[in-house]
């Protein structure tokens, strides 16, 4: 089965004031068709630039060095900015964004705002548009959805926007939908409840979703499948199931030990990440690694499988 | 959206009523007669006797105040001593012209002046940009009225493309006064001859008071819309895949304007101000070349009702800047 | 301090304002000795009246056959004066009306802020024209008109740093030391208003130069047959447009100025208030 989404390789690069930050160094992301797969990392990672690097908004003095971004069996990367924006953004690629209050114009009401996406990637009259995001509002079950377009993002309270923002996602009827930390800036109330609906979403509507997150437990309790990402690659990949049974890389191992619910005592990971602008040669975790080995110093450790299933970056698997 | 304007409008009134303070106590802040101030240099005995009697000047100052109000509030301003008529009737007749005018600066400066800020903050920090902002800065420091003899030098003088001063040609006749606006009275006459000659006339007084509005409007819209775009919704409505010129023009612009709408409130103060020195130079009949007329001849009375006159317009200006506020973003008529 | 200078020496417009105000300066002090005809301040030499710009008058010759270039740069010395007096005065104004009214608060504040208001609702140039003309025209009276006008934006600057500053906790802890008001004022919240004071001088300079023109133009400011730039731009109208020359340059002087005070004012507010977001 081709994969709704299979990032390659992924190299980015920023060119700064301080010098060139090396942001993505060897990312690879598979999303398997009908899943959840869950991208975790530290702030400051890389999970921004890779979503954008998806979208095909990279900033300004960014630059893919290497990798194939595969959807679809075409390579994003090889779109223009036009073909993105009227054939994959919102028709084939939805998006729901970090914070809801940031993401929506302050000054245009809500209707305004969904219905220009519509306009330009669905098909219909604009009375088939207003009829699909009534009936996406009230599967979101955001109050009163009828009057709900005429109203002002800063009149809803943070959970409803995250609604409207996942209905937004889906007005279009994308198979892939990309989701930014959605959850994070909502209370666990509302997280919780955001998470169950996504999941009966993906079930119904019949979507693949990539779910970017810092946090395990999110990842635990919605995703199929995981990708943990340090310091701009990915160090292990494999069923969520699998790796929070058996964590294979250090960091991963790490990660969870500090988990809230996993953590006996206060601890962290003693270093700190090191800089996109100076990556050590070789392993980039070996200056924070537990298991560490002369040979972690001087190669960027390859590919390997663990016995989970699961592909790990570390000496230690290859 | 009513108790908002009617809100702002109770705010202004003490504003005004300061207004006719200071225009009252102008003509008694001088040493000598009142009534010899009003009457200005030119004044004869007998106009300084009927002033005196109509001001009551010889009752207490406060009933005087009283008066002075009941006056301006049946838009009684004297009589010009220059033109010995009302000074209303002289203004009324007036004002059209100088309306005309600031509107057409007033265009010019808003449609050239947004997009170019526009396009200068999207292309920021390249040649084009740079080239702009150094335009903007020599905007506001050029004299308005050497830069309408200039213009005069080169247009009108040199090339001869364009006429020299004045309203329309003194060979053609104007069309029945309808509204008094002349432009609107020709094409109501069906005269579009008139018009086009009337057209001709408004170009160089119009682009000099343009002038230092373009600049300002260039700079402030610049600085909206970088800053907008810095905002996370502008990322998010790329990523849903908005139009680029859509996104710009429309969602992007509104979010930019605010501090440009604040400016072009201030600019009226300024295109009235700039009209005084505009319109005497190229003898368009509006109030700034009456007022330079009153100047001249010492007529106080038109000064003052001016003063009055201004002001006036000013805090209205200002209203509206504030209307225009709320409804650009519809968060700030929620504070009220 | 070194670190503020040092920003604003990177600025290059700033440093180019700075360049030209510098050099206006030197003109106004210097002008009779870098003029090349020093006694066309005032001489007349009616047998080369309105002769076109050449070597030996670079900006040409007006109707009374006077070297327009030495005429401007002695107009210098007469527009930085009158910015100088016009900005000075303002702030005598100004700037102790803006502490008394932070400061003190209660009515005497409300009626300051008030009075300041309604002047500053009347476009500045309207009310200076009806002011001076209520005095006689003179350039005496064109100051002081202008000075009346422009001491409300100094008002209010020091008027908002003063709140600002004395709710806050050093001016507590101060009073409760025990210093006295003036002290207070005096010492500790004048120097802290005193940025965008400075700021707002400069570019005050700028536009007293601008409407002090305009004054001059239309009589009411320098008189003849004194180098204002203003004045000269008046005269040159009746001998245009054979006499380019006499209207062009001196309007230039004035755009150079100007554009020299606003362009230093723009850098100095950078430096002082970089959390406004200016337009760089």
């Amino acid at each position: 089965m081709i994969p709704a989404l299979d990032v390659r390789n992924l190299k980015v690069s920023i060119r700064t004031d301080e010098g060139i930050a090396r942001v993505l160094d060897d990312v690879g992301v598979t999303l398997e068709r009908g899943r959840i797969v869950g991208v975790v990392g530290e702030s400051g990672c890389g999970k921004s630039t890779l979503i954008r690097a998806v979208m095909g908004i990279l900033p300004k003095g960014a630059n893919v060095d290497a990798g194939e971004i595969w959807f679809e069996g075409e390579n994003l990367l090889a779109f223009s900015e036009n073909e993105l924006n009227e054939r994959v953004r919102s028709s084939r690629i939805g998006f729901i964004p970090q914070d809801p209050l940031l993401a929506l114009n302050p000054v245009f009401k809500v209707g305004t705002q969904l219905l220009e996406v519509m306009r330009w990637h669905a098909a219909g009259s604009r009375r088939d548009h207003v009829a699909r995001l009534v009936m996406l509002l009230k599967r979101m079950q955001v109050p009163d959805p009828e009057t709900a377009l005429e109203r002002y993002p800063h009149q809803f309270s943070g959970g409803q926007r995250q609604r409207l923002l996942i209905a937004a996602a889906l007005a279009c009827a994308p198979q892939l939908v990309i989701a930014d930390e959605p959850t994070t800036a909502l209370d666990v109330t509302t997280q919780h409840q955001i998470l169950l609906l996504l999941r009966e979403l993906v079930a119904e509507f019949g979507i693949s979703l990539l779910f970017v997150t810092h946090d395990f437990g999110v990842v635990a309790e919605l995703c199929d499948d995981l990708c943990v990402i340090y310091a701009g690659q990915t160090v292990e990949a494999g069923t969520v199931e699998s790796i929070l049974q058996a964590p294979s890389h250090p960091y991963t191992r790490a990660l969870l030990a500090c988990h809230p619910d996993r953590a006996t005592s206060f601890v962290g990971i003693p270093g700190m990440v090191p800089s996109p602008l100076a990556r050590p040669a070789g392993c980039l975790f070996a200056p924070r690694c537990g298991d560490v080995r002369p040979v972690c110093r001087e190669a960027t450790p390859g590919q390997g499988r663990a016995r989970s299933g699961a592909a790990v970056r570390c000496v230690q698997f290859t | 959206m009513l108790r908002f304007v009617l809100r702002r409008l109770v705010l202004v009134l003490p504003s005004l009523l300061g207004l006719l303070v200071v225009t009252f106590l102008l003509i008694h802040a001088v040493p000598s007669d009142p009534a010899v101030a009003m009457a200005g240099d030119a004044g004869t005995p007998e106009q300084i006797a009927r002033l005196r009697q109509q001001y009551g000047l010889d009752r207490p100052i406060w009933e005087q105040f009283f008066v002075y109000v009941g006056k301006v509030a049946t838009f009684d301003f004297g009589e010009s001593v220059f033109s010995r008529r009302p000074v209303a009737t002289d203004i009324l007749q007036r004002l059209p012209a100088t309306l005309e005018l600031t509107f057409a600066a007033l265009a010019l400066s808003i449609g050239i002046g947004v997009p170019l800020g526009v396009v200068s903050a999207l292309r920021h920090n390249t040649w084009p940009d740079y080239l702009l902002r150094m335009f903007s800065v020599m905007g506001i420091a050029v004299a308005a009225f050497w830069f309408a003899i200039m213009l005069q030098l080169f247009f009108a003088m040199d090339l001869g493309w364009l006429p020299l001063r004045g309203e329309l040609a003194s060979t053609m006749a104007r069309p029945p006064r309808i509204t008094g606006f002349l432009g609107l009275d020709a094409v109501l006459a069906g005269r579009w001859d008139i018009f086009g000659d009337h057209l001709r006339h408004l170009v160089l007084p119009a682009v000099t008071l343009s002038l230092g509005g373009l600049a300002t409007i260039v700079r402030f819209t610049r600085a909206g819309v970088l800053d907008t775009l810095q905002q996370d919704f502008v990322f998010y409505e790329r990523a849903m895949g908005y139009r680029w010129l859509r996104l710009v023009w429309i969602f992007i612009l509104r979010n930019s304007v605010t501090a440009t709408v604040t400016q072009i409130g201030l600019l009226f103060g300024g295109l009235i101000a700039g009209g005084v020195v505009v319109e005497s130079i190229f003898d368009w009949p509006g109030i700034g070349s009456y007022t330079v007329q009153a100047i001249l001849t010492g007529d106080r009375q038109v000064m003052l009702a001016v003063t009055l006159l201004v002001g006036t317009i000013y805090a209205a200006v200002n209203i509206l800047v504030d209307v225009a506020h709320g409804l650009l973003d519809p968060r700030l008529m929620e504070r009220e | 301090m070194n670190a503020l200078v040092a920003k604003l020496a990177r600025d290059l417009p700033a440093m180019l304002g700075l360049a030209i105000v510098l050099f206006v300066l030197l003109l106004a002090v210097f002008g009779p000795w870098l003029a090349p005809y020093p006694g066309d301040a005032s001489a007349s030499h009616l047998l080369r009246r309105l002769k076109p710009p050449t070597a030996d008058f670079p900006f040409g010759t007006d109707n009374l056959g006077r070297d327009i270039f030495s005429r401007v740069i002695l107009g210098a010395r007469g527009a930085l004066a009158i910015a100088l007096t016009v900005v000075g005065a303002a702030m005598v104004i100004g700037v102790p009306l803006g502490l008394l009214a932070g400061y003190r608060g209660g009515w005497l504040s409300e009626t300051i802020m008030r009075v300041t208001d309604v002047v500053l609702a009347i476009p500045q140039l309207v009310l200076a024209l009806a002011l001076a003309q209520l005095m006689s025209p003179s350039l005496e009276s064109a100051m002081l008109a202008l000075s009346l006008t422009y001491w409300p934006f100094f008002t209010r600057i020091v008027y908002a740093e003063t709140r600002r500053l004395s709710s806050s906790m050093f001016v507590d802890a101060l009073r409760g030391v025990g210093a006295g008001t003036p002290r207070i004022v005096f010492l500790h919240i004048l120097p802290n208003a005193l940025s965008p004071v400075i700021v707002r001088a400069t570019i005050g300079l700028g536009f007293t130069i601008l409407v002090a023109a305009v004054l001059g133009f239309l009589g009411m400011g320098a008189t003849p047959p004194a180098p204002d730039w203003g004045l000269a731009i008046a005269e040159s109208r009746t001998y245009l447009p054979r006499a380019w020359w006499y209207a062009t340059f001196p309007g230039l002087a004035i755009l150079i100025t100007v554009m020299g005070f606003n362009l230093l004012g723009d850098g100095l507010r950078d430096i002082v208030d970089p959390r406004i977001r200016r337009s760089r």
